[in-house]
């Protein structure tokens, strides 16, 4: 992001990009200021300062047991998204198939498909075939709803690959094997980075489809966090919200440094 | 080292990589050595193909590059070391292993991607249109050095260029394609010499086209006469049709002052000159005939004296030519 806007523009341009991002960012500072909030209940602006809550908070087996399970969902599905996705993406770029857009449009529909219709197709579903395990059906589900990132993120970046490099692996005589791995995958690296963070994203925040198919002993962070917004709303609440925000954060400031996610997010 | 010549679109790309087993071939079998290959995976094939835009991998250094093709062969790590740095001292990169592709220009790019292609010592070398992307001078310096290598290697070679120099220059045998077939398969001589077609002799430098009828058959050659009127005598074979195309290089034509004597001589035509364009060592003469169509004509320019012998442009003109000159060749237009 070296180039810089002059002239007429810059003076449209500018103002609109800060307001824009104080838009985003503005309840995410009202959220964290909260969290440091001396009073007992959750309010804005806070009165006094102390990072007790925080300590609660990581003292608090439900919050860490919800915490290790949105986690331990989040990154199960963003593997599954991605065994799947991949193959599709695959499919979808470097195979003539009959009927490609049509396929295309299938794989990405669940992200046009309002989500909570597919929790409550998915809890139907479920509970017609007598899946009782909430861990799995919230995979399931979460898988559903993640993969259209990957698809979406790694076709592109197959899309700019230069698919002579492959011919010319597959010329020097590697194997599918040998030039997926040596050549394809670092190729698109960005785009697969990219697809997994926003499916991880995705299924760590989401709300809708878990809440259709969690159980009393299976609760993901954001419907604890719902659920304590409605019962006793202290400024615990914001606490474990920006430890989410701050997770998020990290999760993109090593992804940028890994692979530099911006390459692959300019697409 | 054989070139697939042919304008673009004419299949000699896919038929290069048929042979590399990129493409399969709807019908037909492909041999390597007298081994049917066809049913063959790409990997198995050993060969080295050199890409037009080179496809060096570019999150590898150029020794990874290189060591590429020894790794998937399962090379001990020893030997690939020594074998890259082989490689790179024959196409004069020693020292560049621990470069980036995009660290090199243009003609180094290439060279690593031909060392890519030789460390294999692949039983077949493909090379596709490689010095489409050089400027000029560069590509003539690359064609000396690629030809020096080639031979030197003794690798059976094919090249796909549309740069008829380069074949010419590059070729022991050249394969003309036209539409998805062979046109002729000859060499370099042959081709141009003793076009087989129209199109050959078109593609191949310039050519003069004649048609006329066979009107008289001697032993040894034919005197062909066309539809206005000017008399053609060519050596040899005979055709078997009556309509028959008959090609003239334009640096076998003499164009001289108008004279009486052997005004009604074959293989002599009368016209204005059109145009005269200095080209250097050659000078292109374009005279209209009599019966309308343009002859071009290619004379050796001698520095020193010209003046005399250059024929103004709106000057009366004959041009003649020796009966060995005219060729008949294959005409696909005529019906």
């Amino acid at each position: 992001m070296s180039a810089r806007l002059s002239g007429g523009s810059a003076w449209v341009l500018y103002p609109v990009a800060a307001l824009t991002m104080l838009f985003v960012i503005a309840p995410l500072a009202v959220v964290v200021a909260m969290s440091v909030s001396g009073s007992a209940f959750a309010t804005f602006p806070p009165r006094g300062f102390t990072l007790a809550w925080y300590g609660r908070v990581l003292q608090d087996p439900d919050f860490l047991a919800s915490l290790a399970f949105s986690a331990t969902l989040a990154a199960a599905a963003t593997a599954g998204a991605l065994a799947l996705g991949l193959p599709a993406a695959f499919a979808l770029t470097r195979c003539a198939l009959p009927g490609r857009q049509a396929f295309r449009m299938l794989l990405l529909s669940p992200l046009i498909f309002p989500v909570l219709v597919i929790g409550v197709a998915l809890l139907r579903l479920f509970s017609d075939w007598n899946s009782n395990s909430a861990p799995l059906n919230l995979l399931i589900a979460h898988i559903l709803v993640t993969s259209p990132y990957v698809v979406r993120t790694v076709s592109a970046s197959l899309l700019l690959a230069d698919a002579s490099l492959e011919e010319a692996a597959r010329t020097l005589g590697a194997g599918w094997w040998r030039v997926l791995r040596r050549v394809t995958i670092p190729q698109i690296a960005p785009g697969l980075a990219a697809g997994a963070l926003f499916a991880f994203m995705v299924s760590f925040d989401n709300y809708p489809v878990s809440m259709w198919l969690a159980d009393a002993q299976n609760v993901p962070m954001p419907m604890l966090i719902f659920r304590l917004v409605g019962s006793i709303f202290t400024p615990a609440v914001p606490a474990m919200s920006t430890l989410m925000i701050l997770i998020a954060f990290v999760v993109v400031v090593v992804m940028e440094r890994l692979v530099g996610l911006r390459r692959a997010m300019a697409m | 080292m054989v070139a697939l010549l042919g304008p673009s679109g004419c299949g000699k790309t896919t038929s290069l990589r048929m042979i590399a087993g990129l493409v399969q071939p709807t019908s037909g079998e492909i041999f390597i050595d007298g081994r049917p290959v066809t049913g063959i995976p790409v990997h198995r094939r050993n060969i080295g193909m050199l890409f037009q835009n080179y496809a060096l991998f570019p999150h590898m250094t150029v020794a990874e590059n290189i060591a590429f093709g020894l790794e998937a062969r399962r090379v001990s790590r020893a030997e690939t070391i020594e074998r890259v740095n082989d490689v790179l001292q024959l196409v004069q990169l020693g020292g560049f292993g621990d470069r980036m592709p995009a660290q090199l220009s243009g003609g180094q790019q290439q060279r690593v991607a031909l060392a890519r292609c030789l460390v294999v010592e692949p039983a077949l070398l493909l090379l596709d249109e490689p010095l489409g992307a050089l400027d000029k001078s560069l590509r003539e310096s690359m064609q000396v050095e690629l030809r020096a290598l080639q031979q030197r290697l003794g690798i059976t070679t094919i090249i796909v260029t549309h740069d008829q120099d380069e074949a010419l220059t590059l070729s022991d045998r050249v394969a003309i394609m036209r539409g998805g077939r062979l046109e002729q398969l000859g060499t370099p001589t042959e081709v141009y010499e003793m076009p087989a077609s129209r199109f050959v002799a078109g593609f191949i430098g310039v050519s003069n086209f004649f048609r006329g009828r066979v009107e008289r058959r001697d032993a040894g050659e034919a005197r062909i006469v066309t539809a206005t009127g000017e008399a053609l005598v060519v050596e040899g074979g005979a055709a078997d049709h009556d309509e028959v195309t008959v090609a003239l290089r334009p640096e076998a034509i003499v164009i001289e002052p108008l004279s009486d004597d052997a005004c009604d001589a074959a293989n002599s035509v009368v016209g204005s000159v059109e145009q005269v364009v200095y080209r250097g060592f050659v000078r292109h003469t374009y005279l209209r005939m009599d019966n309308g169509e343009t002859l071009i004509a290619f004379q050796p320019s001698r520095p020193g004296s010209e003046g005399a012998a250059v024929i103004a442009p709106g000057a009366r003109a004959r041009a003649r030519w020796a009966a060995g000159s005219n060729r008949i060749v294959r005409d696909e237009r005529a019906g």
